[in-house]
């Protein structure tokens, strides 16, 4: 186990390389210089000169590249070219809580509806029930958040006045994002829990356990359903990254404080030491969040336990 | 390509028919094509006429789905994006399809060094959010001209998905690879090319188009994205994504501003997607589930 973490751990080094290489180097690359956001184009070249050698812009790109890395390391991610010239450290850590918190509260939101969805789906399966679950799967899947939630701020705000349209105040704004930002991810971990309980049911072992006269309840409770939420778990992980794009639109579209609506003004604007941060930081979560599942996976079933350890 | 697919699945056509959901989707796919290519042409507005005379004017006679802030006319625009949102999918589906199929069976014939650096470029790619890929690909590039700003979603796009493509074809030329056929096909000296191309590739065919159908509708959600986060397309030719969010601050009094575009981007892929399911069935009666 230990050693099998060890190996995961070291190979996660590599991405982050990759990931902090490619966000370093198009920021680099890209039209238009971060002077021009500073004193606009048609600047005095003599200021234009003074302020690229203080951030340190006329060194050659590898040198800078090894600084901007050995920053991150540091925890040291520059500073915005706008917000005041705010270190983009400080910038993270005050809004990525909020984030942080959508998305915790949208895979539980996705986990409670999806999970149980998918069992059903599996137990009435080529029923009616069956096919509303999957029906509903297809149609949740199709519609991206900024068009969810125009919908549902229109039903439950505008028309009910059930709930606020935006903000981020207390549990009734709450509501909303979660609901949009859940969606799909509870739409394919539906779809997964569903395709992977049929598996199950097949197997050898739930037939001798029904044989051996357990009731209906007993062979899916302690038979099938501890075995198919092993590949649901792998799902569970990937919908990380959905998660964290995804509060880019759904902050954006309520407008709370997170790292996604953040990120979103950063692009618009070209500040790139934000755009860098945050590419590293999502990648950071992304990359642990999948390791953390492949270990769980790992302590979890004892036929990868035993693969992991040869 | 299209005549690998009629010998790859007989009978497909026939399937596909029997399936009234299939029927459904095909028919609204066909139309909105069909209202894409034409429609435009038939409008007496242009997407960027602005009519000072009937700002945010609501569905009437003179604008059939009425005019957004500016005065222009929601549904010319909305024809205009089924362009956008369209060949978008296409364009980028094919060049996805063509580096996927050809990368993917490259790479489970020659096998070693060759498939090693598929297998962990691709494993890098995965290992980042697609989608978020785009969004800082194109927000870092992001170009000044309206035909740029096309042509930097489509690379970027194209970009980001191949990979899963590839990873696909792969894994399934892999599978036939070991077949009997083949094995007999080569011992009896036909050449790899005509190997791949006469027994590998007809029949992995199938969970290509799936894959590939499905994909189409990922393809049109990541642009309309884009769109909305304003990175995508750039004004004034008009893009759904774009015309949702340019409508947010008109919720109150004008919600048919957002409805119209959220409607038509949501028919397109939810057909696309329930396409795809059909297909799978119509394709593959075993996968049945």
């Amino acid at each position: 186990m230990a050693p099998y973490g060890l190996k995961r751990l070291a190979l996660a080094v590599p991405t982050l390389l990759a990931v902090s290489f490619v966000t370093f180097f198009l920021g680099y690359l890209a039209p238009g210089s971060p002077i021009d956001l500073l004193v606009g184009q048609h600047a005095d070249p003599a200021i234009r000169r003074q302020l690229e050698h203080e951030y340190g812009l006329d060194r050659p790109a590898m040198v800078q590249y090894a600084d901007f890395l050995w920053g991150a390391v540091r925890g040291d991610l520059g500073h915005s070219f706008a917000n005041g010239g705010r270190s983009v450290t400080d910038l993270i850590a005050q809004q990525f809580p909020t984030t942080a918190f959508l998305a915790l509260l949208a895979i539980c939101t996705a986990a409670l509806l999806g999970l149980p969805a998918g069992v059903l789906a599996a137990l009435q399966h080529n029923r009616l029930p069956d096919r509303a679950v999957m029906t509903q799967v297809l149609v949740l899947v199709s519609l991206p958040p900024f068009v969810l939630a125009p919908i549902l701020m229109l039903c439950f705000s505008l028309w009910l006045g059930w709930l606020p349209t935006s903000g981020w105040e207390g549990p009734a704004y709450w509501v909303l994002p979660t609901v949009v930002l859940a969606a799909r991810p509870g739409a394919v971990l539906a779809r997964q829990m569903r395709s992977s309980m049929l598996e199950v049911l097949r197997q050898d072992y739930i037939r001798t356990a029904s044989a051996k006269g357990l009731t209906g309840t007993q062979v899916i409770l302690r038979h099938a359903l501890k075995n198919a939420l092993l590949p649901v778990l792998t799902v569970l992980g990937n919908s990380f990254g959905y998660l964290l794009t995804g509060s880019f639109i759904v902050e954006t579209l309520f407008s709370i404080p997170g790292i996604g609506y953040e990120s979103v003004h950063s692009i618009l604007a070209r500040d790139y030491p934000v755009i860098q941060g945050v590419a590293l930081l999502v990648a950071s979560v992304f990359v642990a969040v999948n390791l953390l599942v492949d270990l769980l996976y790992v302590a979890v079933d004892p036929r990868v336990r035993h693969e992991a350890a040869r | 390509m299209s005549d690998i697919a009629a010998r790859a699945m007989p009978g497909t056509g026939a399937r596909l028919l029997r399936h009234p959901v299939a029927v459904a989707a095909i028919t609204v796919l066909a139309l909105l094509l069909l209202a894409a290519a034409v429609g435009p042409a038939l409008s007496p507005y242009s997407y960027d006429t602005e009519d000072r005379a009937a700002i945010l004017a609501p569905p009437g006679p003179r604008h059939a789905l009425g005019t957004d802030n500016h005065g222009q006319d929601t549904l010319t625009r909305l024809l205009h994006g089924a362009r956008v949102s369209l060949s978008v999918g296409l364009v980028v589906e094919a060049i996805e399809v063509l580096i996927g199929v050809a990368l993917g069976l490259l790479a489970a014939w020659k096998g070693g060094r060759l498939d090693l650096l598929l297998m962990r470029i691709t494993d890098g790619m995965f290992a980042f959010p697609d989608l978020l890929f785009a969004i800082l690909l194109v927000g870092i590039m992001r170009p000044t001209t309206a035909a740029g700003s096309f042509l930097t979603v489509f690379v970027a796009l194209a970009l980001v998905n191949w990979p899963g493509m590839a990873r696909l074809v792969r894994g399934q030329a892999l599978a036939v690879r070991s077949k009997e056929y083949v094995e007999a096909a080569r011992s009896l000296g036909i050449p790899d090319r005509r190997i791949v191309m006469r027994h590998v590739l007809p029949n992995i065919v199938s969970p290509i188009v799936v894959a590939a159908t499905v994909d189409i509708a990922q393809v049109i959600l990541a642009e309309a994205t884009l769109s909305f986060l304003g990175i995508g397309l750039q004004p004034p030719y008009p893009s759904w994504g774009r015309m949702i969010s340019d409508g947010l601050p008109y919720l109150r009094s004008a919600p048919q501003l957002i409805i119209y575009p959220a409607l038509a981007l949501g028919t397109v892929v939810i057909s696309l997607n329930f396409l795809g399911d059909a297909l799978r069935d119509a394709l593959d009666p075993r996968m049945r589930g």
